[in-house]
């Protein structure tokens, strides 16, 4: 029988298995064929990136994900990937699988991640699941921007990302920005919560924070958490304090004009709620600040 | 009666494959990669030959280079260039006759194989098969990608006329063999023909150590009866080897750079490469078998295509017997495939360690196509003749058709497994089940003819589809790629991307503003009051920069190639140098080709002429007939002073004796190439 069946065709099938076994080294030629896979797959993450600082409105999202999958498909465990194709299936109107992702990769080693958290936080911000949003945004906020940083400038992803001409960023800085939109996040969910103690902590904190930026935002939330505790004086302090730096707020005028009208002086509080009216025929897209906070991978 | 219909054999299937790359030959599609640059190269090679000038300088590329690269890439003295020549005088396009010619060539390689096939089968009907396997291959869409074709031709060639060789001696075989071996030798990479050569003749040893012993015998029993024949045969080899050889030295010189090539290469010849960069060429990197059996739709250039016909002749073929031919095709393939992986066995490093010739091969997946492909087309062949000819000879016939369509429901499931399967891979399975029920039920000499037809409409069916799907893809990619916005002039210009030019100009390239660079080399001519010597370095480059974007009245030239009587600073000049001394009357263009420049020039006072065309010492300058000392300006163009009146100046590249040898080659290769034909006439008569 197994003369008749070397004598057989079949007998080169068997002659091209003993060799592949014997004379290739199939790891490195397994591994060099899903690299090969990977750099067919690269898309050019000008769209993404774009679309990231709402400079583009519709993006072919089916690149990245199929890029983004390829990875994890070869290494599940790549948090990079994982938040990268999170932010990717939230924006295709995939977003549990966007949560889930999010989700498996909000700690490495322990270590709280700032993306995936604060992505986490922006979602159920959205949705209007304040507890939840305050949690992912304080883990957000209390992440290790270095390693963060380091992250960023050693992943292959990254770096792909980063040599692309449509990038013009500063990393550090988009990471402080990042981190100083969850602390607009966390305080407009701890307002919406009714935990003015806290709000009013946590802007503080933020006011201390030196390499947070926009800081203005920070004494408006200040401002409105004395005032939602009745402490007018110190709330009107803060409002006033925010006007040095932008003008432009309509909310800040509310509140003043409510606080001059329970101070006793009518006219001046006319006054300042013609201005917030005025301000708010403009529909400024800055205000209310929490408006303009979305998702970020950088 | 049966040589015609074998010429409707081959040329039957090419007009239909034709038809299937209509959208390339009509040039709705455009050619691609390296095939781009490979038609620009013929186009000016043949251009310049039908106006009797022999171009060993290109003033196109990159402010000129010199041309022998291109001739040793394009292999100059092959004779069936002449073609293109005699296509355009016809009144044929450029762009046309090129594709004419590689059709052409296309069809001169699937001619060979089918003669191979023949000479091995000994059966028009298995040879046809495979001819129209390896035609509808992916290899057709290679010849529209890159420029394999163009070596691949005399390599199948070739190894025809030793298997015709070995089998009966002839003069005609020979000199067949020494003519394409010839044309492999004046390429720059004969390196590719020589290993798949060696493997070829090591594993004949050791699979035929009796037939190689006796072809030994009667070839020399052959060479002692024709001594002055073979002593043609071994001149002409000689002669064929001195462009490679010419070439070879050239790259040492340093006269021009392959710097991305070259980059990291321990051997001091431009065109090596190191071990690193091969890595980039191989097989694993090139092999795109993505779409071998599903998503034809998403099919590109470069991608390997085999029609299905091509794996269900290998699946029924499973239980026919093993022959030795076939094993050897098996252990040719294998050899090759483990060089052509490079860092995922052993075996090429070992070879690009000791062989030196290794250490020239950059794109080492080319193995597949030149060798690896039409050996497997020929291996199902020969599994798909020895199946037929179980079957013929078994009594159980019913057994073997229920196996032959087991094998074809098998090869239905796992197309159900694959993605993207279109109607034509379906349609190509059941023409091909109706061939074997054909084959068992219409007896021997029906389902020959039939067989003819069917196998044809196979691998037909489906390859129709596929390559309209190619060109459609291809045909949108263009459209929506960038390319004619990259080239639009307010872009900004970034380094240039010059893979092949000068040592000088590439130094130019590295060192000074890319803008800066562009703008200057507009001017073809710049006339200077002044000149000052330099020696290269950075803070040079800074002012050479500088003075360049402000147009300063200031040429430079090397310091240790010039000597003191020819740097001068006039005491009175203008600010700015003469960027457009045609225009200002003095100088007139009174002629140029591709090696030469002849201008009349009419100064008021001796300037300094900068041609920024690119400075080799190859270059030679002649004012009113008198030698004259050509300087390098500029850093990388030709510069010489000119006197005062009226005066003619002529540069001109190279020696008389170099251009009297390459003439002497195309008429040798040209005068060969009829020889053969009028001997394999002699024999066919």
């Amino acid at each position: 029988m197994l003369r008749w069946v070397f004598s057989r065709v079949v007998v080169i099938y068997f002659i091209i298995f003993v060799f592949a076994l014997s004379c290739v080294d199939l790891k490195t030629f397994k591994m060099r064929i899903k690299v090969r896979r990977l750099n067919q797959a690269v898309p050019n993450f000008a769209d993404m990136i774009n679309f990231s600082e709402g400079k583009a409105e519709k993006v072919d999202w089916a690149p990245y994900r199929r890029y983004f999958q390829l990875i994890l498909s070869y290494i599940p465990s790549d948090i990079i990937a994982r938040e990268l194709l999170g932010y990717v299936d939230f924006y295709s109107a995939q977003e549990n699988q966007a949560i889930d992702l999010f989700k498996s990769s909000t700690t490495i080693n322990g270590q709280l991640l700032l993306w995936s958290n604060y992505n986490l936080g922006v979602l159920y911000y959205k949705k209007g699941m304040w507890p939840q949003a305050e949690g992912y945004l304080l883990k957000a906020i209390s992440s290790n921007s270095q390693l963060d940083l380091l992250m960023m400038r050693n992943a292959i992803v990254y770096k792909q990302i980063l040599v692309n001409s449509a990038f013009t960023y500063d990393l550090q800085d988009t990471i402080n920005e990042a981190k100083g939109g969850a602390y607009i996040l966390l305080l407009s969910s701890l307002y919406h919560e009714g935990a003015y103690d806290r709000m009013v902590q946590v802007a503080d904190f933020g006011l201390k924070n030196q390499h947070l930026f926009p800081r203005v935002d920070f004494y408006y939330y200040a401002g409105l958490g004395y005032y939602e505790k009745g402490r007018l004086h110190e709330a009107f302090l803060f409002f006033q304090k925010s006007l040095e730096f932008n003008k432009d707020n309509p909310d800040v005028y509310f509140y003043i004009a409510d606080i001059c009208r329970s101070a006793g002086r009518p006219e001046q509080a006319r006054d300042f709620l013609k201005v917030s009216y005025l301000l708010h025929q403009k529909n400024d897209p800055r205000f209310p600040y929490e408006r303009g906070v979305s998702l970020r991978f950088f | 009666m049966k040589s015609r219909i074998e010429f409707l054999y081959l040329t039957v299937p090419f007009i239909l494959w034709a038809f299937c790359f209509r959208d390339f030959f009509t040039g709705h599609v455009l050619l691609m990669q390296d095939a781009v640059s490979y038609a620009d190269h013929i186009k000016f090679y043949t251009e310049n030959l039908s106006k009797g000038v022999f171009p060993l300088w290109n003033p196109f590329w990159f402010n000129g280079a010199p041309y022998d690269f291109f001739l040793r890439r394009m292999g100059d003295c092959n004779p069936l260039l002449l073609l293109v020549v005699f296509l355009k005088w016809l009144g044929f396009s450029s762009a046309n006759a090129y594709l004419c010619f590689l059709g052409m060539y296309y069809f001169l390689a699937g001619w060979a194989f089918y003669l191979i096939a023949r000479l091995l089968f000994e059966d028009s009907f298995f040879a046809f098969t495979g001819y129209i396997l390896f035609l509808f291959s992916s290899w057709g869409s290679e010849i529209f990608y890159n420029y394999i074709i163009i070596i691949f031709v005399p390599i199948i060639w070739f190894f025809y006329f030793l298997l015709c060789f070995s089998r009966t001696p002839q003069k005609g075989y020979l000199l067949g063999m020494c003519f394409c071996l010839g044309i492999i030798l004046t390429t720059y990479i004969p390196f590719f023909f020589l290993t798949i050569f060696a493997v070829f003749c090591a594993l004949a040893i050791l699979f035929y150590p009796k037939v190689m012993l006796d072809l030994l015998k009667r070839s020399f029993v052959f060479l002692g009866k024709n001594k002055i024949f073979v002593s043609f045969c071994i001149v002409f080899l000689l002669v064929s080897c001195i462009p490679g050889l010419l070439f070879y030295k050239g790259s040492q010189s340093g006269e021009f750079v392959l710097t991305e090539r070259h980059a990291g290469a321990a051997v001091s010849s431009a065109v090596a490469v190191a071990l690193s960069n091969v890595e980039s060429g191989d097989l694993i990197n090139h092999g795109f078998s993505d779409h071998l059996f599903g998503n034809h739709q998403l099919l590109d250039m470069g991608d390997i295509f085999l029609p299905n016909l091509f794996f269900i002749l290998l699946l029924v073929a499973t239980m026919a017997k093993v022959n030795k031919p076939m094993l050897f095709l098996l252990s040719n393939i294998l050899v090759l495939f483990l060089i052509s992986i490079t860092s995922a066995s052993g075996l090429h490093r070992f070879l690009f360690e000791h062989l030196y010739f290794f250490k020239f091969i950059r794109n080492i997946y080319y193995f597949f196509w030149l060798a690896m492909l039409p050996m497997a087309v020929l291996l199902a062949i020969s599994a798909f003749k020895s199946l037929l000819s179980v079957i013929s000879q078994s009594s159980k016939k019913g057994t073997w058709l229920v196996y032959i369509i087991l094998c074809h429901v098998l090869f239905i499931l796992f197309l159900c497994r694959q993605q993207g399967i279109s109607t034509g891979a379906w349609a190509a399975v059941l023409v091909s089940m109706v061939y074997f029920l054909v084959y068992f039920y219409g007896g021997n000499k029906y389902s020959r003819r039939v067989g003819f037809i069917l196998l044809f409409l196979a691998v037909f069916v489906q390859s129709f589809q596929v390559y309209g799907f190619l060109g459609s893809r291809m045909y949108k990619i263009q459209q929506d790629s960038d390319y004619f916005a990259k080239m639009h002039p307010s872009r900004k210009v970034s380094k240039l991307a010059t893979y092949y030019d000068t040592r000088w100009f590439d130094l130019l390239v590295n060192n000074v503003d890319p803008q800066v660079l562009e703008n200057y080399r507009k001017h073809r001519f710049i006339l200077y009051d002044n000149v000052f010597p330099y020696v290269e370095g950075p803070a040079f480059f800074n002012i050479l920069g500088k003075s360049t974007a402000s147009n300063d009245n200031i040429a430079y030239v090397a310091r240790f190639e010039s000597g003191p009587f020819e740097w001068r600073k006039a005491p009175y000049s203008a600010p700015q140098a003469d960027i457009d001394p045609m225009t200002s009357g003095k100088l007139t263009l009174l002629g140029s080709d591709a090696n030469t420049w002849k201008l009349k020039m009419h100064l008021a006072y001796s300037q300094f002429l900068v041609i920024n065309d690119n400075y080799t010492v190859d270059w030679h300058a002649f004012i009113n007939g008198h030698p004259a000392h050509l300087l390098r300006a500029n850093v990388s163009f030709k510069g010489l002073w000119v006197p005062a009146g009226d005066s003619v100046v002529l540069l001109c590249y190279s020696t008389p004796m170099h251009y009297f040898f390459h003439f002497s080659l195309i008429v040798l290769f040209a005068g060969t190439f009829l020889y053969l034909l009028a001997l394999l006439q002699r024999r066919y008569v």
